[in-house]
């Protein structure tokens, strides 16, 4: 699975640690450490909340190109 | 109906929530397949008196060993205590309490059923209580200890 650059990068943008989104969206900053390295596939649930935190939409944070293209 | 959030809280998270049950679903199939090794091999060597001298419920105990060391490294590599309990003091002491209540009520039983003596009895739960208490709740203690020791380097941890 491939990095999560896009989470990371909004994350930047509104200048928070991966334990402070951690907290926003109810999960371990490990959690979403693993998430940004592309070790661990969130629930749509959880990509909600990572998106409402960051205020973004879920294709501007989980939509992978290469696999769209790969599927048409 | 709105679920009570008491009853219906979970310590962890959903990606720890998958490692649990990923180690649950291991260590049951593992257990599953010893405990099927354990009886096949007892049918295979009990009329050969090969197991005469191996003490009863050995292999069992074993194969449940096992399991706990198992679970015990699979939850510390996860760093994953439990859906519902803490590791606080209280919680580790009532669990430790209740396990030796359950040895206690065992000694007894074995030495009370097949000799009818209540005072030796008795003195074999008492120890049997202590002693487990005892192990039990220093058990506990020394792995809540490290495990929020871990958690809380993971946390304050920032991503590279």
């Amino acid at each position: 699975m491939a990095k999560n650059l896009a989470i990371k990068v909004a994350r930047a943008e509104k200048d928070l640690t991966q334990k402070a989104l951690a907290d926003m969206v109810g999960v371990s900053r490990q959690t979403i450490n693993a998430i940004e390295k592309g070790e661990y596939n969130p629930s749509i649930k959880l990509c909600r909340a990572i998106c409402r935190a960051l205020n973004k939409k879920l294709d501007d944070l989980f939509w992978e190109e290469d696999e769209d293209e790969e599927i048409h | 109906m709105k679920k009570s959030t008491k009853t219906t809280k979970n310590n962890l998270d959903e990606r720890q929530e998958q490692a649990l049950l990923k180690s649950e679903s291991k260590g049951f199939w593992m257990t599953f397949w010893l405990l099927m090794i354990v009886i096949m091999a007892q049918m295979v060597l009990e009329p050969t008196g090969l197991l005469d001298k191996v003490p009863a419920m050995l292999p069992e105990w074993v194969v449940f060993m096992v399991m706990c060391v198992y679970m015990m490294v699979r939850c510390r590599r996860d760093n994953v205590w439990d859906r519902k309990l803490k590791p606080n003091f209280k919680t580790n002491l009532l669990l430790s309490l209740l396990a030796g209540v359950v040895v206690a009520a065992l000694s007894f039983l074995m030495i009370y059923l097949p000799q009818r003596e209540v005072i030796g009895s008795l003195i074999a739960a008492s120890f049997g209580f202590v002693f487990t208490s005892g192990i039990c709740l220093a058990a506990l203690s020394i792995f809540a200890a490290s495990y929020k020791k871990k958690r809380a380097q993971l946390e304050q941890e920032e991503a590279e």
